[in-house]
């Protein structure tokens, strides 16, 4: 059985699972659970439902299991599968700490890495092969999860080596990029210094740090800093397919999107990262003259300055 | 008039208005005219209680249009996945599931009659023997029961074999199965676990593609098998419906315009052909085709001179060259974007802050969005394709005009 589509998988089944091992349960308590892992109307339908299964016992007002067990099913052959076919992806060292090989010898694999082919990954993504890379990983990943600080050596973009104490909190993965960043907390005497994002290729040492921080982490106020204050809006033309080719590109970001039935047009707002402002706007000029920029001002100012240089450049 | 239901039976629906709804997100209900209006209200219902907050409306001049709104570096854990979790059971699947389970961890092996015995005495009614045999094999098939045969007797046991037993960390799960092909396996090992991501989020990701993953599966085992499969191809563009007899080969990934494709044996004049796989519906297994090995290895070679999914002409490559002005005291992160976007193209310093990018390639024009990124800094273009290369010239006049002649 290979599919991906079962009962077995879905979250009814999940619900059921939570509310038998952990019975008795009232009525309150069981809509928390169906409310926290169901879907919206999930307790509307699931509730009724409960009181006609014929191991689950309703008396003085509680939901009893009438199962002898705890119930725990077994890993299936589409996970053991998945499991051997991400164990042959070359990231998976980083994770593979305490991992027994011998365990999936006999699993057919889900997939082959050699039935994919990434044809526009970039070509200088991250060696994650490195004995160094993946020991740097680890203790990055280990000191994530502890929220310890460690003293990393990192040479930046531009040749210079730094030497700071960083608490790690948040790993980034780009499949485009194919390289791991992560964001840090920087501490220097006891105190939080600002927030940064490194390049895991980059790192030239990790070690153990003397420094120690007490205060709160929180990473989302300064991820928010970076959101763009006005979305680009383009307005996309029914031509070459571009609209089709834009929606999905741009699937990747928040959008909103119009479309005019009359000149087969749709405009978009995109809101993007600040720091990724010219990731866009490249983007966006390669859709040629089937779209156009109307806003924000400042983005347009960008994206005309490019044009106008071009434009200068063939007129010679 | 059937009931509304929170589940589904078959997924096909779904992963349409899903990818409407999160891909284009302008349409409203009077645009959705394949189907009856009712069937557009009750997906939509669906699609709102499975993903919450992210299913947004608005109305506008053409009426209400919904649609899913989500930033994909912003969220833990690909919200699509929760439509593969949303299969619908009759009431003998979930009680034969929950009983079954129960009665093979309180036994270590049992017969299918001892097996009925045990249930039918839990249940007010009777369940045939038949009844229970198919699920037995069914979750046999799943790999959740060993079933072995002992003199004349089959005994079913659980298949006491759980994540926890490989040792591999939970972090592994949760990178996993945003990133790997069929991640959607991960979050369901990730739900059994209670393992929630608060470590990784994802740039560059199309979350969206997960809806494909059923169809990819079954070309995936075609793949191993080297097997012929009949493809139902449906596409926006034209909205027409084909079937097509292919021999897959591999599967084609663009990280950067989101597009998976399947590369297959061609037809007509072509060597390759290429499909996508957001516009396959359906895909029927047929019989193993010996020309799997010698079709995959004259792919391979044609990666070499091949940009994008320009696999199927025959003959001499085209040669093309671009000179680019890179200010080399400001600008090598350029030196360095050709070099690891180049696909293979060489990269030649011709004088002060004056670069060349050269290639050889089947299809020039595969290489036009690729130039276009480049817009501000290109003293030159040249190569076999003129066509291409006019093109660009052209496409830059426009560009001009569509923003005032550039004089601002």
């Amino acid at each position: 059985m290979n599919s991906l589509f079962s009962e077995i998988f879905g979250c009814y089944y999940k619900v059921i699972t939570e509310i038998v091992n952990n019975s008795p349960l009232s009525v309150d308590e069981i809509r928390n659970i169906i409310n926290e892992k169901g879907f919206a109307e999930s307790c509307f339908h699931l509730l009724p439902k409960l009181e006609t299964l014929p191991f689950i016992e309703k008396r003085d007002g509680k939901y009893y299991s009438r199962l002898e067990n705890k119930i725990k099913m077994p890993i299936t052959n589409i996970e053991k599968s998945w499991l051997k076919a991400i164990s042959q992806d070359p990231r998976f060292e980083l994770f593979a700490v305490d991992y027994d090989k011998s365990k999936l010898d006999n699993i057919e694999p889900l997939y082959e890495q050699a039935q994919f082919k990434y044809y526009d990954k970039y070509s200088d993504g991250d060696d994650f092969d490195n004995y160094y890379y993946q020991k740097h990983f680890r203790k990055i990943n280990a000191a994530l999860e502890n929220t310890t600080p460690v003293k990393i050596v990192y040479q930046n973009p531009k040749g210079r080596i730094t030497v700071n104490h960083y608490i790690p909190v948040k790993f980034e993965f780009s499949p485009k990029d194919d390289k791991f960043r992560f964001f840090a907390a920087r501490i220097r005497n006891g105190k939080l210094i600002d927030y940064v994002c490194l390049n895991m290729g980059r790192i030239l040492d990790v070690r153990n740090s003397n420094e120690t921080y007490k205060g709160k982490l929180n990473l989302e106020p300064h991820l928010e800093k970076f959101d763009c204050e006005e979305p680009v809006v383009v307005e996309v033309y029914d031509d070459r397919n571009a609209i089709e080719r834009f929606m999905v590109e741009f699937s990747t970001y928040r959008k909103n999107s119009e479309f005019d039935d009359n000149t087969q047009t749709c405009t978009t707002k995109i809101y993007y990262r600040k720091t990724d402002e010219i990731e866009v706007l490249i983007k966006l000029l390669s859709f040629g003259p089937t779209l156009k920029v109307l806003g924000s001002e400042r983005f347009l100012k960008l994206f005309k300055y490019r044009i106008k240089k071009q434009y200068e450049m063939i007129k010679g | 008039m059937s009931e509304y239901s929170e589940l589904i039976k078959n997924f096909s629906r779904i992963r349409d208005y899903m990818r409407e709804f999160f891909v284009f997100g302008f349409k409203t209900r009077n645009d959705f005219n394949q189907k009856s209006k009712r069937t557009y209200d009750n997906e939509r219902r669906r699609i709102e209680n499975y993903l919450g907050d992210l299913t947004k409306w608005e109305y506008g001049d053409g009426g209400k249009k919904v649609f899913i709104s989500v930033d994909s570096s912003k969220i833990p854990v690909n919200p699509f996945y929760k439509a593969y979790k949303s299969k619908s059971f009759t009431d003998n699947d979930v009680i034969l599931h929950f009983l079954i389970l129960d009665i093979l961890t309180s036994n270590d092996r049992l017969t299918l009659d001892e097996i009925t015995d045990l249930i039918n005495d839990r249940v007010e009614f009777l369940f045939e023997p038949q009844t229970i045999r198919n699920k037995l094999k069914e979750y046999t098939e799943y790999g959740i029961i060993t079933a072995t045969k002992e003199k004349k007797a089959h005994y079913y046991s659980l298949n006491k074999c759980y994540f926890e037993d490989f040792g591999i960390s939970n972090d592994a799960i949760n990178f996993f199965s945003e990133v790997a092909p069929f991640g959607v396996v991960g979050s369901y090992i990730n739900d059994r676990i209670d393992n929630k991501n608060k470590k990784f989020q994802y740039k560059h990701n199309f979350i969206v593609n997960t809806l494909e993953d059923n169809i990819m599966l079954d070309i995936i085992n075609a793949i191993k098998q080297q097997k012929r499969v009949i493809i139902e191809n449906y596409s926006n563009r034209d909205n027409v419906a084909n079937n097509f007899n292919i021999l897959p080969l591999i599967i084609y990934v663009s990280v950067q315009t989101g597009r998976r494709y399947v590369i297959a044996q061609g037809r007509g004049k072509y060597r390759f052909s290429v499909y996508r796989l957001d516009y396959i519906k359906g895909v029927k297994t047929l019989e193993k085709d010996d020309n799997f090995t010698q079709l995959k290895q004259t792919l391979e070679s044609c990666f070499e001179t091949s940009f994008s999914t320009a696999l199927v002409r025959e003959g001499k490559p085209e040669h093309f060259e671009m000179t680019l002005f890179v200010n080399e005291q400001t600008e090598d992160y350029i030196i360095k974007r050709l070099e690891r976007e180049g696909r293979g193209g060489r990269v030649e310093k011709l004088r002060r802050n004056i670069y060349k990018y050269s290639n050889d390639v089947f299809d020039t024009n595969e290489l036009t969005t690729w130039i276009k990124t480049f817009i501000g800094r290109v003293v030159e273009l040249s190569g076999d394709n003129k066509k291409v290369i006019n093109l660009f010239y052209d496409d830059v006049k426009k560009m001009a005009e569509m923003y005032g002649g550039g004089d601002e």
